[in-house]
């Protein structure tokens, strides 16, 4: 069983690094794209360029993360499609009930990606993880930012 | 009296020690099938049951303590429903259940067809048996109200509605099943059905205490993992804790990434640096004791970075980063990412910039 084994937190070292390497890659690969003129000042441009960098994050989390996490699956399946149709996944989104009850587990639900098919129990633990991924992330996103700005 | 327990003692000892008093099909099952394999004595003993007329054996597989002659009377009634629903409020009530359901399936048999021969038949009608029994007290629980009167009965009429509480509340949260056991645990000792009932949740309970522990250590790791939680007592606030820092979370990556885009992008000058700088801090905490390479202070500082760079590059660098990188840096050369890179650096120092990039990446 792949939970089990996922109780303790992963090997914070390696996958952080795993982590650093794997968003540095596709943030610079997204970066040097954008040539540095004045349209890529424009707002739109900004918007659309803090969506990709977004995207690389969650998807570079959740490769590191490695498929035997359902949210990393969760997620990854989520940003292919939202990246293919992105207009139609808005329209539906918008027109489509909340499924899930108010109450504490199903707003966890509907925090974790692909948290809804799970039980309680394996909720928890890939909230753990995602916890563990997200706070690495922002650590990562913190440590780049600062140094962006500081030279 | 003497017949009935032998013939269900003997035949259907699960139904005996069983507790969920027939709603759980399962049971029915293993009494079927021990009906079916076991076939000398009990069988026989059993079908002399049925050669009786209907009421003298009711009352011998009537329990004392309920009013026989309500029962009786239903089930020789010759319409088809009426057997069921007897049997079935028998079977809440009597520990002779299955006998008494396979009577009356047996009695709905024989006003049907007239077939003697009913083994099959009888699995069929309990089979039917099997499916109805939630519709049935969920939907009309008056006719069990109406026919038996004893106080250890009724307290058994309060069941349905609590099952439909129960299916109503679904699986998800703790706390429910905490208070269904619990329920469970008050009504054990004083009826008989609840006794039976009780050991039917105690393995139940037994499981769903696992299952509680499971939960339990799951919230205690999330509230090492979650900072400032460990105070607070009580499962909803933690769970409120646990999701508000996850949203911050998402919202702090978000804020990030916005953060990032607005950055000047001038990438290939400092991506170098911001890599070497980036590993640092993880590096710093994960390994406080481990080797840091020499020239990690003079990194951050771009100025002072810029004379190291032919040295690290060419000498320290590959080895010194080896034990922290895995092999894909190394066929990082060939990826056209890398091309792109150099490609795109337009800076004087461009080619030294990506030769260092290379390395880091």
């Amino acid at each position: 069983m792949a939970y089990e084994s996922g109780i303790t937190p992963m090997n914070s070292s390696s996958s952080s690094l795993r982590l650093a390497r794997t968003f540095l890659r596709s943030f610079s690969r997204i970066k040097s794209r954008r040539p540095t003129t004045a349209a890529s000042r424009s707002a739109f441009e900004l918007r659309r360029r803090s969506r990709r960098i977004k995207i690389a994050a969650y998807s570079s989390m959740a490769r590191v993360a490695g498929p035997q996490r359902t949210w990393a699956r969760a997620l990854l399946f989520k940003l292919n499609t939202r990246a293919r149709h992105r207009t139609s996944m808005r329209r539906r989104c918008s027109t489509m009930p909340s499924a899930y009850p108010d109450d504490h587990v199903g707003k966890l639900r509907r925090l974790v990606p692909g948290g809804d098919g799970m039980d309680v129990c394996t909720l928890l633990e890939e909230t753990a993880d995602y916890i563990h991924c997200l706070s690495a992330q922002v650590k990562v996103m913190n440590a780049i930012a600062h140094h962006l700005s500081k030279n | 009296m003497e017949i009935r327990v032998g013939t269900v003692g003997g035949s259907s000892p699960i139904g005996r020690q069983s507790d969920d008093s027939g709603l759980e099909s399962l049971q029915f099952c293993e009494e079927i099938q021990g009906l079916m394999t076991i076939p000398a004595e009990n069988a026989s003993s059993f079908t002399a049951l049925l050669e009786l007329p209907a009421t003298q054996a009711l009352e011998l597989l009537h329990s004392p303590d309920s009013a026989g002659g309500a029962t009786a009377a239903v089930v020789t009634d010759d319409s088809v429903p009426k057997p069921y629903f007897s049997a079935f409020n028998c079977n809440l009530t009597f520990p002779t259940n299955s006998a008494l359901i396979e009577r009356a399936a047996k009695f709905s048999v024989l006003a049907e067809e007239d077939s003697p021969d009913t083994t099959s038949k009888v699995a069929l009608n309990l089979e039917k048996v099997k499916n109805e029994p939630t519709t049935e007290t969920d939907s009309n629980p008056n006719p069990l109200q109406t026919l038996i009167s004893d106080p250890a009965v009724e307290n058994t009429n309060q069941r349905p509605t609590k099952r439909k509480e129960r299916e109503k509340k679904g699986k998800g949260s703790t706390k429910k099943s905490k208070n269904e056991s619990s329920e469970a645990a008050e009504k054990l000792p004083y009826i008989h059905v609840r006794a039976r009932r009780g050991q039917a949740t105690d393995s139940h309970s037994l499981a769903e205490r696992a299952r509680r522990e499971k939960i339990n250590a799951r919230m205690k790791l999330l509230q090492e993992l979650v900072p400032g939680c460990n105070k607070i007592s009580g499962t909803a606030l933690v769970l409120d804790e646990i999701i508000n820092h996850v949203q911050s979370l998402q919202r702090q990556v978000e804020f990030l990434s916005m953060r990032l885009a607005a950055v000047n992008p001038r990438v290939d000058f400092n991506i170098d640096s911001i890599l070497a700088a980036e590993n640092e801090p993880i590096l710093e905490s994960n390994f406080p004791s481990m080797v840091a390479p020499l020239m990690w202070p003079e990194i951050p500082v771009s100025g002072t970075r810029q004379q190291y760079q032919p040295q690290w590059h060419f000498d320290g660098a590959v080895n010194q980063r080896a034990w922290a990188m895995d092999e894909h840096n190394h066929h990082n050369f060939s990826t056209p990412e890398n091309s792109l890179l150099s490609y795109d650096s337009s800076a004087n120092s461009a080619s030294l910039h990506s030769n260092q990039l290379k390395m880091e990446l």
